[in-house]
């Protein structure tokens, strides 16, 4: 049985394409063929973050206009082979979103997909209630700061409200907490919100708590999601929540602040 | 943020529909609130219920010289003949002073009688008002002997609305007709409000109203104040800090007067 997943957060520079692409990556590395789709529509990363921004012929706005099939807009990911990418359209806006027309395309890709990523955009309107109205599950992204957790506060409250499963009344969105640009240290003086403070605030379950590091603007940069940088704080940390998803226990890391050495402020991240 | 005058203070339309007539002719519609004593009638009869209102209103002259009634036929249901209301009302007026204005808890009959007689046919289920009438209760006696003190229940309880899922920011809960329990946090942004109390057992860190449909007896007890805003029956006070000696502490609020009391629940 395939399962949609959005990964949501109201407010807009979180971290929800670097998870989504990061997710995406993590779930097709482990042989379960998955999709991520980008609900941007004009204002479209996914491409660019995926690394697959020159190789968009179609997009997620013409298979729902019928201009062209499912099959011709996805695009194989370069790096694994079970990953596909559905790009957003870059030319026109939301309103070309329809809900019977993302409805098609999400029953079209239950089909050949185990796990569907929806890429939301920020905000709470069209394009965001569009990317959370099918799914099954959502990860909402928040980033340890007043302004992320109201809005992420806000957007589990649309979620409860506006998804297909709410208005059907049927089983509720199963949702997941995911805290990224952690940074310990600044925790630790106070500065910033804890992850106890925030899951309190939220009351949601845990997903993972991914610390901030330089390595996700280097993976944004080369186009290869952050999760294939294995020596990277934030690559690995992607990869216990992935873990986690799947249902394996996994302890958190990177919650303290961390002694480096000189060669790894020198050389690593 | 002006007073809540009427139940529709979310709906554009209404206020729209106001507006509009506001601009053209020259009267207004609008939809309040009033506080208004109930005289409860055990009898008919002009002469023992002016005795019992003389008696009474002899407690406090001014507070009822001129004040507008209600009259509350429950007791008087039973009676089956058809009444005029006009002997009862110009004693009341002229001899009280008091200013009939409705009834409430008629007959058919007797309603129809109260109209004819120009009195209003008052909604009732609500019993937010003062008796101006003692309810002749006994107050329980306890093993020892000793007279227990009298505890009228101030109201007649109705159904309260109960939720035990956090209240999310953006999100609002109204309960109608009662009362509003929350056993889980209500979130910054969030707003809750009842006709009658509200229970939070858990942090308020939103806004809560009480008694929206005016019942100045209405409270808020919160486990952990956080509240952005509190209100009673339209007396609100928002809170850009709250103060150090009740900050995340249970508390209770209640109305004195028109002045919000803010209390520590316990030690």
């Amino acid at each position: 049985m395939s399962q949609v997943i959005v990964v949501t957060s109201g407010k807009g520079g979180v971290g929800k394409t670097t998870t989504s692409a990061s997710f995406a990556t993590g779930l097709a590395l482990r042989g379960h063929k998955t999709a991520v789709v980008d609900f941007d529509v004009g204002l479209r990363n996914l491409d660019l973050i995926m690394g697959c921004e020159r190789r968009v012929v179609y997009d997620f706005v013409n298979v729902i206009n019928k201009e062209a099939a499912l099959k011709q807009a996805l695009i194989r990911d370069k790096n694994c082979d079970s990953l596909y990418v559905l790009p957003a359209s870059q030319t026109r806006d939301k309103e070309a979103l329809t809900k019977e027309g993302v409805a098609e395309v999400i029953t079209e890709l239950r089909n050949t997909f185990e796990y569907i990523v929806c890429d939301s955009p920020a905000g709470i309107e069209r394009g965001a209630v569009m990317a959370l109205y099918f799914a099954d599950q959502a990860i909402v992204v928040t980033n340890p700061e007043v302004s992320s957790v109201r809005d992420s506060d806000r957007m589990l409250g649309i979620l409860a409200a506006k998804s297909k499963r709410a208005e059907e009344e049927g089983d509720p969105i199963k949702e997941h907490l995911l805290i990224s640009r952690y940074a310990p240290k600044r925790v630790n003086s106070g500065d910033m919100m804890s992850m106890e403070d925030i899951q309190e605030l939220l009351s949601v379950p845990l997903l993972g708590v991914i610390p901030e590091s330089e390595s996700v603007l280097n993976a944004s940069n080369s186009g290869i999601p952050v999760i294939h940088d294995t020596g990277s704080n934030a690559g690995q940390a992607y990869h216990d929540m992935v873990a986690r998803f799947l249902g394996e226990h996994r302890e958190l890391r990177f919650m303290q602040p961390q002694k480096r050495g000189l060669l790894h402020r020198l050389f690593g991240s | 943020m002006a007073p809540l005058e009427t139940q529709n203070r979310n709906n554009p339309n209404a206020r729209k529909a106001n507006r509009q007539s506001s601009a053209t002719s020259s009267v207004e519609l609008k939809g309040s609130v009033f506080t208004l004593t109930v005289l409860r009638l055990r009898s008919f009869d002009v002469e023992s219920v002016g005795a019992a209102i003389r008696e009474r209103i002899a407690q406090a002259p001014r507070f009822f010289k001129n004040a507008p009634i209600v009259l509350d036929l429950k007791d008087l249901n039973s009676i089956n003949k058809t009444y005029n209301f006009n002997q009862l009302l110009s004693t009341l007026r002229e001899k009280h002073l008091l200013i009939p204005v409705g009834v409430r808890h008629g007959s058919p009959t007797q309603n129809e009688a109260a109209l004819q007689a120009g009195l209003a046919i008052m909604q009732s289920g609500d019993t937010f008002t003062d008796e101006l009438d003692s309810a002749d209760t006994q107050a329980p006696a306890n093993p020892n002997g000793e007279q227990a003190e009298s505890m009228q229940p101030r109201r007649q309880s109705s159904t309260a609305t109960f939720v035990d899922h956090p209240i999310r920011s953006g999100q609002q809960v109204y309960a109608k007709g009662g009362d509003l329990i929350i056993t889980a946090a209500v979130n910054a942004g969030a707003e809750v409000l009842a006709d009658g109390n509200i229970h939070v057992y858990a942090p308020l860190r939103g806004r809560a109203l009480a008694g929206i449909q005016g019942d100045e007896n209405a409270r808020i007890i919160c486990q952990c104040m956080e509240a952005e805003l509190i209100s009673i029956a339209g007396n609100y006070r928002v809170f850009d800090e709250v103060p150090e000696q009740y900050l995340r502490k249970p508390v209770q609020v209640y109305l004195q007067g028109d002045k919000l009391n803010i209390n520590p629940i316990g030690k």
